[in-house]
């Protein structure tokens, strides 16, 4: 599978009060053409920075990239000119945010919205981008599309509001689709539907989708790898079925015994002892360090490094990378 | 001994709309339920279900519009409510969903724990710095937090300082609405343990809502899962989800995303939550439910016992 999008050693500085901060640091992964990627981790570990990064939507001089490059077709996207960025943008890259609430302008119909990028990017004219947004809301799901088309958002629910964000999101047909926390403002019934209209549409669009989630649920039900985040870093990259069926870093086992059980077992939760440290706060060594079960001295001693295990799978812990304990 | 909340029949009409086209949402119907000393009853239920309103009526923020409810044996709806609600207020608190506003940003951490002590009065200035002392403690904060802002702290940790509020009068009843969902996964699992260990102490009575139902399966004793407005199942937990009766109950359980990534799925039912300002004749699940029959759009189906302790609203479990 050759790379369509590929990051290596991304790192984010954002402008703070004492000088630059790292939030993104040696992040590094690659995107298959048609595969579907789950980024998992909790909030501030930087996985919606990264995917922001790769459309260029950080706030300008507010952020800046010391390092590292994220490859589309022979452009770095991060040192793209703005007017190479806008070509990328919605046409070949393309964003589902989390809330779909506020993603969508109240004063602009849906035909606008989706018309938008199709009028743009295509070149449609008023009436074919109508013929064309209808023909998305009918390949989302909404029900007497050609009637809803004309109205405002505040007519849809939740949900209805974030199959109309998918809708703009592929009306180009992108290459990728970035799905960030896509159902986490949604209710379960809702959330299995959307969740299901994006495997659909994944399956008959052939696009590749990388989805962010702190739900590991989510991610399981979705993708075909995982990366798995913690305080702006990589810890862990692995198959799916390998992920869950073996992990081999601390922190994805604690995420993993800290959702509660829905089938039984027991009463009281695994949780991991203390909190997500702040981007800036100085901790010598592993990041997980101050949180981990089976920290040994070597592991506040340097910062562990990314060490691929297998083929497919890449650690990012000393102790349990070490030649010999590996497998 | 009365349990801590029985809520009979409770109904509940808001009225919506300008002057002249004033219309009444039908919110909550034929609502009954008890808690008990020291258990925790789950909640739980979409967006739009109702389950916040009834939680804000059995702390007393609402007066119902209809049935009878009453909190520690005394009766919130009546014509004694006024009087009995300020005897029995300080004893039933609630927590909040989102710890980010439920904390003034301007008060002190250990002013806002201690403003329900200060607001009850009968303590003098050392008993109250005390109590916040221990409060903190209790919710596993350093002391030193109390001279900090909210701003300072964590959501997980903002969530405790509302804990150590809520406890700050030794309540014997806590409405915990969605005290979790705003956190991460591992700040849950820290919330929760919490919320068992102080029930284990003090004997708190729990009503815990929420949408996850994996929480709710960790916390509560009992659950109830509320649909458009209606109870549409009550049971013990492991008999609820390990044999849901109602078809809601089962597409909920469907629906909640494993970590299994091997499952095999089953669809997900289509539909939304009705509107309530124009509700379905008949069971209000009928327009989603797979199982629905020509007599689910006609009559409503009644809550009732279809085992000991176990309660459905629907016409496949009903006794003719």
């Amino acid at each position: 599978m050759s790379a369509l999008v590929s990051i290596d050693k991304l790192t984010v500085q954002f402008r703070g009060d004492r000088g630059w901060i790292t939030v993104v640091e040696d992040v590094s992964f690659a995107l298959g053409e048609g595969e579907c990627v789950g980024v998992v981790g909790e909030s501030g570990s930087g996985k919606s920075v990264t995917a922001l990064s790769m459309l260029g939507l950080h706030p300008r001089g507010a952020a800046r990239f010391p390092s590292g490059s994220i490859l589309y077709a022979g452009l770095d996207l991060l040192r793209a000119s703005q007017r190479d960025l806008r070509a990328v943008r919605g046409r070949d890259i393309a964003m589902v945010f989390q809330d779909p609430m506020s993603s969508l302008n109240p004063v602009l119909t849906i035909c606008d919205q989706i018309c938008e990028s199709l009028r743009l990017h295509q070149g449609l004219s008023r009436a074919v981008a109508r013929r064309r947004a209808i023909e998305l809301l009918d390949l989302v799901r909404i029900a007497d599309a050609a009637r809803r088309v004309d109205e405002y958002p505040h007519r849809f629910s939740g949900g209805m509001r974030q199959r109309v964000m998918i809708a703009i999101a592929i009306a180009c047909r992108p290459r990728l689709l970035i799905a960030d926390e896509p159902t986490t403002a949604l209710d379960v019934t809702i959330q299995a539907q959307i969740l299901e209209l994006l495997r659909d549409l994944h399956e008959e669009l052939g696009m590749a989708v990388l989805l962010i989630s702190h739900d590991l649920g989510v991610i399981a039900e979705f993708a075909r790898r995982v990366v798995v985040m913690y305080a702006g870093r990589i810890v862990e990259d692995a198959p799916v079925d390998v992920l869950f069926a073996s992990p081999r870093h601390p922190y994805t086992e604690g995420l993993m015994a800290s959702m509660p059980p829905l089938d039984g077992g027991a009463d009281r939760l695994y949780a991991i002892p203390g909190r997500i440290p702040d981007p800036d706060e100085p901790i010598p060594g592993c990041r997980f360090g101050p949180r981990c079960p089976h920290l040994e001295p070597v592991c506040s001693v340097s910062a562990p490094e990314l060490v691929a295990i297998s083929e497919t799978h890449r650690v990012r812990c000393t102790p349990r990378t070490r030649p010999g304990v590996r497998g | 001994m009365d349990p801590l909340v029985e809520a009979r029949d409770v109904e509940m009409m808001f009225a919506s709309g300008r002057s002249g086209r004033r219309i009444n949402i039908h919110v909550l119907r034929k609502i009954s339920f008890d808690v008990d000393h020291g258990e925790t009853l789950g909640l739980v239920g979409e967006s739009g279900s109702g389950k916040s309103t009834i939680g804000r009526i059995v702390v007393g923020l609402h007066e119902p519009t209809g049935g009878s409810l009453k909190l520690f044996g005394l009766a919130l709806t009546g014509p004694n409510r006024a009087s009995n609600l300020s005897t029995v207020r300080s004893r039933a608190q609630f927590v909040f969903q989102d710890p980010h506003a439920a904390l003034n940003p301007r008060m002190r951490a250990g002013d806002s724990i201690a403003e329900p002590i200060d607001v009850a009065g009968a303590h003098t200035r050392r008993d109250r710095n005390e109590r916040v002392k221990e409060l903190l403690r209790l919710v596993g904060l350093p002391h030193d937090a109390a001279d900090r802002f909210p701003h300072e702290f964590s959501g997980g940790q903002r969530q405790r300082i509302v804990i150590a509020r809520a406890l700050a009068l030794e309540p014997l009843f806590i409405v915990c609405d969605e005290p979790v969902s705003a956190l991460d996964v591992s700040m849950q699992a820290q919330v929760v343990n919490l919320l068992m260990d102080l029930q284990d102490r003090f004997g708190i009575g729990y009503l815990f809502i929420a949408h996850d139902l994996a929480v709710v399966r960790a916390v509560s004793r009992r659950v109830a899962v509320i649909y458009a407005g209606a109870i549409v199942e009550l049971a013990e937990k492991n008999a609820l989800f390990a044999s849901p009766q109602h078809p809601y109950t089962q597409a909920l359980l469907d629906a909640v995303p494993r970590p299994d990534p091997g499952r095999v799925r089953k669809r997900a039912i289509v539909g939304e939550v009705p509107s309530l300002v124009s509700p379905p004749p008949g069971c209000r699940f009928h327009t989603r439910c797979p199982r629905a029959m020509p007599k689910c759009s006609v009559d409503e189906p009644v809550l009732r016992e279809t085992s000991p302790g176990r309660f459905t609203a629907c016409h496949l479990h009903g006794t003719p």
